[in-house]
Formats: structure tokens, sequence, C-alpha cells
């Protein structure tokens, strides 16, 4: 805060300067009338004398000295004076940084709140997954073994803590109706790992991972909306999966994990895993675990990677039966893992804003190069009254930073609205979405871009005009025709480097669009039509084997009874849903090592799955209520399975053992029926083997029912959860969707992406078409004197126009040229997002140049047109 | 868009040189800005116009450096006027300037000379 006196001070010293030139003033009018003026005129000779006053008052305030920071704030207030009074030029500036600066902020927000900001628990660099690779072909990760984790955690050194982790669904009865729950099974060295305690009574403890405990632990939200936020809720027994557990604790607000899965509302102990006949515990050939472990201290990842490497290749021969292929065991963050599948995207899209901001910084410096022409005289003055180079820049780069900062308020602004637009349109599917936000760290990225982008915008046009020539400017009596026309090379250089960043956004939005297209153009291989899913869950207490698939008959059946459904089945896991099944076979007469069995999708299924789904049944039947416990093992497989492992035979007939047995019971299973082929996870992957067994043969106890119905599904979406509770209340009923909105779901991720580029590819262009626009108008002006002269000696209108355009267009494809060439190079990063289609797609590169060529010509018609339209007598006297 | 008074200035003035004329002028007796434009002209025969976007900020800054002082006066015209005088610093500048300033002429009319005696050669 400036002290009152001196801010007394200088407005004394403004007042005084006002009377100063007005006396100076008042005397040259006195002289002129002395010396015979008529009083009318005296006056305004006496003004024309003194020039621009509000420039002869700046350049004397800037004699005064002072700090730095009053200086600053002269420069500031005549940098604002200066820009209101040209509230056009202002207008589209802001407007253009506001664009960039928004779009960035609004990305911005995402990627720190998705990638960048750290796990919320303590040290949370040294949280690390740890994954099984397959080592057979290509190096993916692969879920793990309980054994295997046990002998990791036995024979690393390189962590304080390691945990093991699986996803499960588990149904709480007792209230009102029962409720299918998200939870998380975990070892108990889960919450060591995390070093986060419960806020609410313990975590786990070593006693809680053996045989016949039943422990949970509750989040924070299921403990307010399921038990009114009790305090004395420690101790008390909940119903899960039909048995008694005791709650030990209740997690602090907001913690969750993993981060990209569903959100757990609760966390049970692995003693359910370690009970049973042939319990998972100790199934080596069983993966469904994800890992996690803490470093110790000291250790970096690599040397933990390096001790991994080698426990796994120990194991490997050690167990060649389950682990031959699994000979690596890699070690990375956790924080980089759950967000692996969305770093590239994200990082694609942060590129392709900032892509948005250099143009519009290129755009407003073509608008400051502009305006400057007009504003020579006033630089001369600066120069001649001997401000130096640098003193002008400043004065400039000022006025550059008081544009920027406008921007960018007016950006955070649009990124408010953009960040809750993105969260709204952003696929369920990118973790930790929902920290997203303008916060601290947002502010400060924005204006930090701010000032980065006052300095690419600025400091070219300051460095240019404050070389501005003192003697040929005021020889040129300020019309700065000189300075324009090198001003306009610079300009013209600006909109080339413009139009080939947005050659190379249209080109990698091109891409995704068509890659999305192609997406979207997959068959999944069966209907996703008017077909009504929703997820039910048995309480394996109260269902034995025979109950469930007598459930699941009765729900089927029912479903079908229901007026306006066509048809109805029960599958799990559902294709294109949240769980995939693989299972390990062998064929009859064909054996091969038990490390190399070869492994398909798998699927339990009631009759009449494959009409409901019109998935076409090749060859051979469907599946029977007859087909039962009691009668032969059957199986279907599909096209791929057939054509892989029974090439040119007839598949129908021949008999497979799968590797899924309940009891130790292990059954050959011979082929009933051949169907088509159906995309089990995503769309982009390639068909791929799978067989299906009746669920009569094989029970579960959680199923997706699927039913096609005639006319609204929403009527039985509303009564599905009547349907099971009059069967029984106990089972919940949850993911009541329809197969379409499944399909949706899978492609959220890369339409969102295209949606995005495209969007920001459109703003590029929009602002390159500004830009070429605002190069070719003034170029059109300067040359107003040449181009009537050339019509006056009879050059056609037709010859103006296409002189003018044709400039245009040798800007904009210069930029196109250029910018295809910069686009081969970059969009080899958008590989992993592309499907079907080559990142160098000769296709989409030509349509992303054609656009940018029309939108240029379009451009450069007005001001041709303009051009042609001049009235020859105006503008020669204009001159 | 384009301003187009004419911006006339018969002789440039070399940069530094208005301080000179400034410091010369106020000599003899304090003055106010449109007094020493006016006095330059005159003493000059017209061949000098000082322009007012020259003249304040050079009055500001020889201000500032102590080389005039100013004070506010009532004219005979009744009008209130902000006249500057030359102080003692101001006085040394004076003679510090003229001597450059002569130093200045004399080499270049050396120069000068030397070449038209090189072009009649």
């Amino acid at each position: 805060m400036k002290k009152p006196g001196r801010l007394f001070g200088r407005n004394r010293r403004e007042r005084e300067l006002d009377d100063e030139i007005a006396s100076h003033l008042a005397m040259a009018e006195r002289d002129r009338i002395d010396a015979g003026e008529r009083p009318e005129s005296a006056r305004a000779a006496a003004e024309r004398e003194i020039g621009n006053i509000a420039i002869v008052k700046e350049v004397t305030r800037e004699q005064w000295g002072g700090a730095w920071l009053e200086q600053l704030g002269r420069d500031a207030r005549y940098g604002l004076r200066l820009l209101r009074r040209s509230p056009g030029f202002t207008a589209v500036a802001v407007a253009a940084l506001a664009l960039g600066i928004g779009a960035n902020a609004a990305i911005f927000s995402v990627v720190d709140g998705v990638l960048l900001r750290p796990l919320p628990f303590p040290e949370p660099d040294r949280i690390v997954a740890v994954e099984p690779l397959s080592t057979q072909s290509v190096r993916v990760p692969l879920s793990a073994s309980y054994p295997d984790f046990f002998d990791w955690k036995a024979q690393s050194h390189s962590f304080t803590a390691m945990a093991s982790r699986r996803g499960i669904g588990m149904t709480m009865t007792g209230g009102s109706e029962a409720a299918h729950l998200a939870g998380q099974l975990v070892s108990s060295d889960f919450f060591t790992v995390l070093q986060t305690a419960p806020a609410l009574g313990r975590a786990f403890v070593a006693a809680d991972d053996r045989p016949g405990a039943r422990v949970v632990i509750l989040s924070h939200e299921l403990w307010q909306t399921r038990f009114g936020s009790d305090p004395g809720i420690l101790g008390r027994s909940i119903t899960l999966e039909g048995r008694p557990h005791t709650v030990v604790g209740v997690m602090p607000r907001g913690f969750q994990f993993p981060l990209d899965e569903r959100n757990a509302e609760f966390w049970t102990s692995l003693a359910m895993d370690t009970e049973g006949e042939k319990p998972w515990t100790s199934n080596r050939g069983l993966t469904a675990m994800n890992v996690i472990a803490r470093l110790r201290p000291g250790v970096s990842q690599e040397s933990a990677q390096a001790e991994m490497n080698a426990i796994a290749a120990n194991l490997a021969r050690q167990y060649p039966d389950d682990d031959r292929y699994r000979a690596e065991a890699r070690v990375i963050p956790e924080l980089r893992r759950a967000v692996g599948n969305v770093r590239t995207p994200l990082l694609v899209l942060l590129g392709a804003v900032g892509c948005v901001l250099l143009i519009a910084c290129a755009n407003v410096a073509n608008l400051l190069l502009a305006r400057a022409t007009t504003r020579h005289r006033e630089l001369a003055i600066r120069a001649a009254i001997g401000a130096g180079r640098r003193r002008v820049a400043r004065q400039l780069m000022t006025e550059s930073l008081i544009l920027s900062l406008l921007g960018g308020a007016a950006g955070l602004g649009l990124a408010l609205f953009g960040t809750r637009a993105l969260l709204r349109l952003a696929s369920s599917n990118i973790p930790r979405l929902g920290q997203v936000g303008l916060d601290a760290r947002v502010f400060a990225f924005t204006l930090g871009i701010s000032l980065l982008t006052a300095v690419l915008f600025g400091v070219a046009p300051a460095m240019r005009l404050s070389r501005t020539d003192l003697t040929e400017s005021l020889k040129e009596g300020g019309r700065g025709s000189e300075g324009g026309v090198s001003h306009n090379r610079f300009r013209a250089a600006l909109v080339v480097a413009e139009t080939a960043i947005a050659a190379v956004l249209l080109a990698g939005a091109g891409l995704l669009i068509a890659s999305l297209r192609h997406l979207e153009g997959v068959h999944p291989g069966f209907s996703p039509r008017d077909v009504v899913t929703f997820d039910t869950s048995l309480p394996e207490t109260a269902y034995p084997e025979d109950k469930q698939s007598r459930f699941y008959d009765d729900l089927v059946s029912s479903v079908r009874a229901r007026g306006g459904v066509r048809s109805a089945a029960a599958v799990f896991p559902l294709p294109l849903g949240d769980s995939h099944v693989g299972i390990t076979f062998t064929i009859e007469g064909k054996p091969v090592p038990k490390s190399d069995e070869p492994a398909a999708a798998f699927r339990q299924v009631t009759p009449e799955y494959f009409t409901t789904m019109v998935i076409p049944i090749l060859s051979g039947r469907d599946f029977t209520q007859r087909d039962e416990k009691s009668a032969p093992p059957v199986v279907i497989v599909n096209r791929a399975l057939a054509a892989r492992y029974f090439p040119g035979e007839n598949a129908l007939g021949k008999r497979i053992h799968p590797g899924i047995a309940r009891d130790g019971e292990s059954v050959t299973r011979e082929i009933v029926g051949i169907v088509g082929d159906v995309k089990h996870r995503a769309l982009d992957e390639e068909d791929s083997p799978e067989f299906y067994v009746p669920h009569r043969q094989l029970s579960i106890a959680d199923m997706t029912v699927v039913a096609r119905v005639d006319g609204d599904p929403k009527i039985l979406q509303r009564d599905a959860r009547a349907i099971v509770a009059s069967m029984d209340r106990d089972v919940p009923v949850f993911h009541v969707r329809t197969l379409d909105e499944y399909l949706v779901a899978s492609v959220a991720q890369p339409r969102f992406n295209a949606l995005l580029l495209s969007l920001f590819a459109g703003v590029a262009l929009v602002l390159t078409a500004v830009g070429l626009y605002g190069v070719l108008a003034y170029a059109v002006s300067l040359r107003t004197r040449e181009i009537v002269i050339r019509m006056a000696l009879g050059a056609r209108q037709s010859d103006i126009l296409r002189m003018v355009v044709r400039r245009g267009l040798v800007l904009a494809l210069s930029g196109v040229g250029i910018g295809l060439l910069v686009a081969l190079l970059v969009t080899r990063l958008l590989r992993s997002m592309l499907f079907q289609v080559a990142p160098t797609d000769p296709l989409t590169f030509a349509g992303a140049g054609l656009l940018l060529a029309a939108v240029a010509l379009a451009a450069s018609w007005f001001p041709a047109h303009r051009a042609t339209r001049f009235n020859p007598m105006e503008a020669l006297r204009g001159e | 868009m384009l301003d187009r008074t004419p911006y006339q200035n018969p002789i440039e003035l070399l940069q530094g040189t208005l301080d000179l004329l400034i410091l010369q002028t106020l000599r003899w007796a304090p003055q106010h800005g449109y007094g020493i434009a006016a006095a330059i002209r005159a003493s000059s025969r017209d061949a000098l116009q000082v322009d007012t976007g020259s003249l304040y900020p050079a009055l500001h800054r020889l201000e500032r450096e102590k080389s005039v002082a100013s004070e506010w006066k009532v004219s005979e015209n009744k009008q209130r006027v902000k006249v500057y005088r030359l102080t003692a610093h101001g006085r040394r500048r004076l003679t510090e300037e003229r001597s450059r300033w002569e130093r200045l002429i004399e080499a270049m009319s050396g120069v000068l000379a030397g070449g038209e005696r090189e072009q009649e050669a």
C-alpha cells in the first residue's frame, strides 16, 4: 500500500502537469491572436502544434523517475488507458487469450488432479505396485496368485510392507433391503503399506488373515449412509453374504484405495480366501490379486525391481507349471499404474491445448504489430526524448502483461465452466476425477501461463517496435508504412506458424475421429439394442450349488413371463461388462505341458442366452434345460476357438477339458455347439477363443440377467427389483442398465478424447482463420494506393481478387505443408489411442489439409473482396 | 486510423542538444516552458522549433537532476505559470555542455573541411 502522502504528492504533480500544459496552450493561443489570427482557429492551431497532449504528458511523467514499482504502476495505468481507448482490439486479444488460457487451465486441472497430485498417503512416492509380467510373448502385467505373493513377501527385503488386494462384491442384508456393496479383500498389511489408520477402531492384524476370521472395516461414506454415523458401530456385527462380520474400524472421510476401481465401501481380510477344500491361498494357478508394497527408505525402485525379478525368476524355475511365463515382476509407482491407461490421452490433450495457446499468442502478437503501426508516432516521440529501447520495450511489455492477465482472469472464468463440462463428459473410468477442481495449484498454473503467454506474444513485437528508427518514422510523417512492410513479413511468418500448428491439431483430431468411427462400426458380436440387464448376487451360505441354478432358472422364467419380454437368459460374466474370466483348458488327445495350456474367455450361461443376445449358433445346438448335472458334460465354443484349435476339422463332438473345477471335480466336456465371436472386454480387441458351459452343470452365485424387450426398457428396469424381491428379499439387484449402455461406456474414453481434440482443433482453426484474415486485411490496407492504381491502369476486379487470395493461400498452404510434415512425426504419440488407423493415415492428412485450405480461402476472400471495392477517389484522397 | 498531422522538425536536434539549449536560455532569467520554446525559436531565427513533446520531458528531467528549479508564478496576463530557473548545478552543467558542444563543432568542422579538400583534389 502506498503512503497517503505519496499518493497526494503524485496527484499534485499530475495536477501541476495539467496546469503547465494548459498554460502553454493558453499562451500559444494568445500569441496567435496577438499576431492577428482569428480566435476560433487560434486554439485549434495551438493544439495542433502541441500534438497529442496525452502522449506529451505521458512522456513527461516518465521523467519523474521514482521507484521501480511506481514506474510499473505508471506503465500499467498508461497501458490500461491505451487499451480502454481501443476496445475492439482489447476485446479480440483478451478473448483469444482467454480461450487459450482457459482451455489450458481446464485441462491442467484434470491432468493435475488425475496424474500429478501425489497419492493422499504419507510418503506416497514409496508406494509401489508389484505385478508379474508375462514373459511368454508380449510383456504385459498380470494378476498375481496368493502363493506367489506370499513367496514375494517372504523373500524380498526391499519393502517395509507388502499386501495383496482384490476387488469383491458382497451382499449386505439385515437392513430394509439387501444391498450389494463394492469392497476390497485385502491382506492384513494393506493399511500398513498405505500408512493410514482407521478413523475409528483398528486396522487389520495378522490374526484377521486366518480361516474363520470375519472382520470388516467400513468406508466413512458407508458408515454415514447405512449406519447413521453410529459412534458405537465398533464391535457390532453386520451380515455380509449371509455371514456375520464384526466391524473393527471405520476409515477416515475420503479414504479410497485403489483409485482405478469402483469406490470401495468396505475392506475385509483375506480369511475367506483361506477356506474351503481348495483355498485360493494355496492355488498358484489362480491369479486374481493385485500386490502393493512400500519401498524401504533408501531403497530405489530400480534395486527393488532387480530383487523382484530375481525372486520371480526363481519361482518360475521352482513352479514351472504355473509360473514358467511369469519370470519377471514389475515394480512401478502405484499412482503410475492406476492412471496408466489415461496418461497418454490426458497428456495428448494437454499438448493440444498448449498448441491452441500458441496459436492464440501468435494471433495477439499479430494484433499488437498491426496496432503498433498506428502508434509509430508515439513510439518515435518516446525515442526522441531519449527513452531508450529498453524503456520503450518495457512499456510495451507492460501492456502485453496487462492483456495476458486480463486474458488469464477471463480464462479462469472459462476454465470454471470448462472443467465442469469436462467432468460431465469424461468417462467414469478415469481415476480420481472426483478430486479435480480449480484450486490453488490451478490458479498458480494459470498465473504462470498467463505470464509466459505475455512473454510469448509480447517480446517479439516489443523488440521489433522498440527498434523503431526515429528518423524513418518522422520522415514518413507518422505513416509508418516502411515498418509496416517489414512487420507484415514477420506477421506473415506468424500466420504460417499458426496454420502449421492448426494443421497438426486437425490431423490429430482427424485420426481420433476416424479411429472412433471405426470403433463404433465394430460389431460386438451380439445385438445390443433393446436388451435390459441387471445383476444379482446370491449369498453362498443360503444358496448351495443346486439352489443357485434353480434360482436363476426361476428368475429367468419370471422375467420371460413379463409382458413385453421377448426372450431372457442369465450369464456370467457379461461381455463388455466389469468382469472377465479366463480359464485354461486342454484338448482331449492333444496333451501339452501344463505351463503351455491355452486359455480362453469363459462364460456360464442359461439356455436361450444366444437367442437373447442374437449371437448366431453356427452349428450344433444351444444348451437346454436337459443339460444338467446328471447329463453328459457339454460345452459350446466360439468360432475363434474352433478355428484355432480344430483347424480343418469339425469341432463338434470333440472333447475339451476346462481347467475350472469345483470341489476337486474335473470334467471333460463335449463340444455341442459353435457360436459367433463376441468382443469380451473392448471393441478394439481381436476375436479370441471363448467357451460357454451350461449353468446347470456349473453354477455360480452372481449372474447378470439379460432380457430382450419390445418397447420401453424402463418398465422391466423398474420391475426388476420387485421380481427378485418376490423370490428372495435378501438378494440384491444392482447395475440395472441396458446392453447399449455397456457398449456406450466401452467407447466413452475414445469418444471423450476425440471430442476434446476436435474441439481444440476447431478453436485452432477459428483462431488461425482470424489471424490470416487480419494479416491479409492489413496488407490490403497498406497496398490501397497500389491496388487503386492497378485498377486505374485496367486491372479487372478478378485480377485484384486473385492477387490477394493468392497471397492468403500461399501463406496458408506453406503452413499446411509444414504442419503436416510436423504431424507425420508427432502423431505417432497417438498410436496407442488409434484403432484401425495408421498414425500417418494419408486420407486423414489430406482431409486436414483440405479443410484448412478451404478455411484459408474463405478468410482470404473477404479482404480480397474489399480490395476490389476501393473507391479510387477516396483511396487516393486518403493518401 | 493513421494520424496524418504533419510532424515538422526543420532541423533535427541531436540528442542531448535540447538540454544545452534550455540551460542556455535560462542563463539570464527564469522562464516558463512556452517562453523557452519561443526564445529558442527566436534566437535561431525559426530554424530550431522545439517540439512540446520533447520540451516538457526535458524540463522535468533537468528539474529532477536539479539543474533547474521551478516555482509557480502569475504572469503579466494573470496566468498561473510554472517558471524554471537555473541552479548552481545547472550553471556547472551548462559550462560542461558548452565546452563539449564546442569540441564537437571543432571536431566536426575539422572532418568536414578535410572531406572538402579531398573532394577538391
